[in-house]
């Protein structure tokens, strides 16, 4: 350390120790504010993990299918490998003919988790007098599970797809008055409606699925919708949620002619939700550190001005100009790093309170990022805070002080 | 002006602080201790200024100042827990830390009581002459004044007598 900010530093601490209830109360104010910041960025981030968990924890982040807009007809992609073609049926979507190519390559991409290529079609489903109009689902019940996880989603029946048999969702189930084991007609465009067994009933906690699903083998589906061993869309999830957006927009680019939509892009208003949520708490977050940075300026002003006199003899022994300046920083820096550690306590303390008194269903996220953001401003600012007092003690005139003793 | 072959007019803010530091000496009216710290402490302060630890050779320094100014036994008191006559000594022994060839001292005595006043005159007549270093003293006392080797009577700002004692 250099020599005279050695004195510096123990300069600091004594005019710090000295008027102790004054320093104490400075810092018990800067860890407040910052318990209050990192408590609103652990409820934000928790609320906004959770409901976005909810959103697409059991759903897929990104879905291809063929872009309806394309033309009609063979359309050959810039590569000229792959074609396209008009979908016979003209409710079910186009299949996607490269469609095991198109997946190995995406399963080879790192940031993908799943790739589960799937056949969907309309129709409707008919039992005595009530019809419904339902989504086919098709796909490999083992492979899907690791997005919807419908094995362990049961309400009745076994979670095995046998020849003929289909799984439906609870609420279609309670419309239909259908249970595992029993018959119901299942009517697509352009075919002959065919009678269907139901092999289990599932719950997936999201009512469209629930009111609408009607789940059957892959290849099974793809014949009963013509698409011979085709599909006609691939549904992903990805490790970072939030990036689903930028990588969808990648893949689209990569895969000319198909649509490729993520969860942002279909979940527009959640999103515009989250984001003014966030910046409330931003707004929120900077007054906090506004009436920080306000606390420690008018404190150190204060002490600057109890201290003139001293100064002015520190002066008048020659104690440098800067030194005077760097004396006052240090005391920022400390109120600041004292009153982070506090505040990061106290935070942490009204966050574990708050799990356990308001016994919510999610719980706080405080991301190490956020912490580093939170700690690092504080103490920068309490700082900075002390720039204007150290301004202030840094012009006292040595003579002055002497003057008017 | 020069001092001890230092031109102060060319100088800048630091330069004045070191030289401040390292050549003059203050002694004020009102001693300014500074009280978060000790007395030996607060003799070291000049020295701390830039050394920032106290060497033993300071702190054995700062002791027998102490010593010379009778306060060896006040030593880790804290400076505002004595009393004023023991307040200006020390702030005589602080002054003399840094061994300046010069001490300005304005009005040292003008807080005290005429045995304090006498007991400090004596000290600052006999660090003059044991360490030669030149004391400038500012005093309305006259009788003190005409103690001095040379005595300049000022009025309105204007010296009106030089009066050589020796």
């Amino acid at each position: 350390m250099k020599s005279s900010l050695r004195f510096e530093f123990s300069l600091a601490r004594r005019f710090l120790e000295e008027n102790r209830s004054q320093t104490l109360l400075i810092i018990l104010g800067i860890a407040i504010g910052v318990a209050v910041m990192v408590f609103l960025s652990a409820l934000i981030d928790g609320l906004q993990a959770n409901l976005i968990d909810k959103t697409v924890g059991r759903s897929p982040h990104i879905v291809i299918s063929n872009d309806e807009n394309a033309a009609a007809g063979a359309v050959k992609s810039k590569d000229g490998d792959r074609v396209l073609l008009l979908d016979a049926t003209r409710k079910t979507m186009r299949p996607i003919v490269e469609w095991r190519n198109i997946t190995n390559d995406l399963a080879a991409d790192r940031r993908i988790k799943t790739v589960l290529p799937v056949v969907e079609g309309s129709g409707l489903i008919e039992r005595g007098q009530v019809s419904r109009a339902i989504l086919l689902k098709g796909f490999d019940l083992v492979k899907a599970d690791q997005i919807y996880d419908i094995s362990d989603s049961f309400v009745d029946g076994s979670p095995n797809i046998r020849d003929g048999a289909v799984l439906i969702g609870k609420d279609l189930a309670a419309d239909l008055g259908v249970g595992a084991g029993e018959p119901i007609k299942l009517a697509l465009s352009g075919r002959d409606s065919l009678t269907v067994v139901v092999d289990g009933v599932f719950d997936l906690g999201i009512s469209s699925v629930n009111q609408r699903w009607l789940v059957m083998d892959q290849r099974r589906a793809a014949a009963l919708l013509g698409l011979g061993d085709r599909i006609n869309t691939i549904e992903m999830q990805v490790y970072d949620v939030l990036s689903a957006d930028a990588l969808a927009r990648e893949w689209a680019l990569r895969l000319p002619g198909y649509e490729v939509v993520s969860w942002q892009e279909s979940n527009a208003s959640l999103l515009a939700g989250l984001r003014s949520q966030s910046s409330s708490s931003y707004t929120i977050q900077f007054f906090v550190m506004m009436a920080v940075i306000l606390g420690v300026a008018s404190v150190l002003a204060i002490s600057a001005v109890q201290k003139s006199k001293q100064i002015g003899i520190l002066k008048a022994m020659g104690i440098r100009t800067a030194s005077v300046s760097r004396v006052f920083m240090i005391q920022g820096l400390a109120l600041g790093m004292g009153g982070t550690a506090g505040g990061l306590g106290l935070g942490l303390l009204m966050s574990k309170a708050f799990i356990v008194l308001a016994q919510q269903d999610y719980s706080l996220l405080l991301r190490p990022f956020t912490a580093a953001v939170i700690i690092s401003a504080t103490v920068l600012s309490a700082t900075l805070a002390a720039y204007l007092p150290a301004r202030q003690v840094s012009k006292i005139d040595p003579i002055e002080v002497i003057r008017n003793n | 002006m020069v001092i001890d072959g230092t031109d102060l007019g060319e100088l800048d803010d630091d330069g004045l602080a070191l030289f401040r530091n390292q050549t003059m000496g203050f002694i004020f009216q009102s001693h300014f201790l500074l009280p978060q710290f000790t007395v030996l402490e607060n003799v070291m302060i000049p020295y701390l200024i830039y050394a920032g630890r106290a060497t033993p050779e300071v702190k054995k320094r700062a002791m027998d100042l102490l010593d010379r100014v009778g306060l060896s036994h006040r030593r880790n008191n804290r400076a505002n827990a004595i009393s004023g006559g023991e307040q200006q000594r020390a702030a005589i022994a602080r002054a003399l830390i840094n061994q300046p060839r010069m001490i300005l001292a304005d009005e040292p005595t003008g807080n005290l009581d005429s045995s304090n006043t006498e007991k400090v005159f004596t000290m600052l007549r006999e660090i003059n002459r044991d360490y030669k270093t030149s004391f400038i003293m500012v005093t309305h006392d006259r009788a003190l004044a005409e103690r001095t080797d040379r005595l300049l009577i000022m009025s309105d700002g204007k010296i009106v007598e030089d009066i050589c004692h020796i």
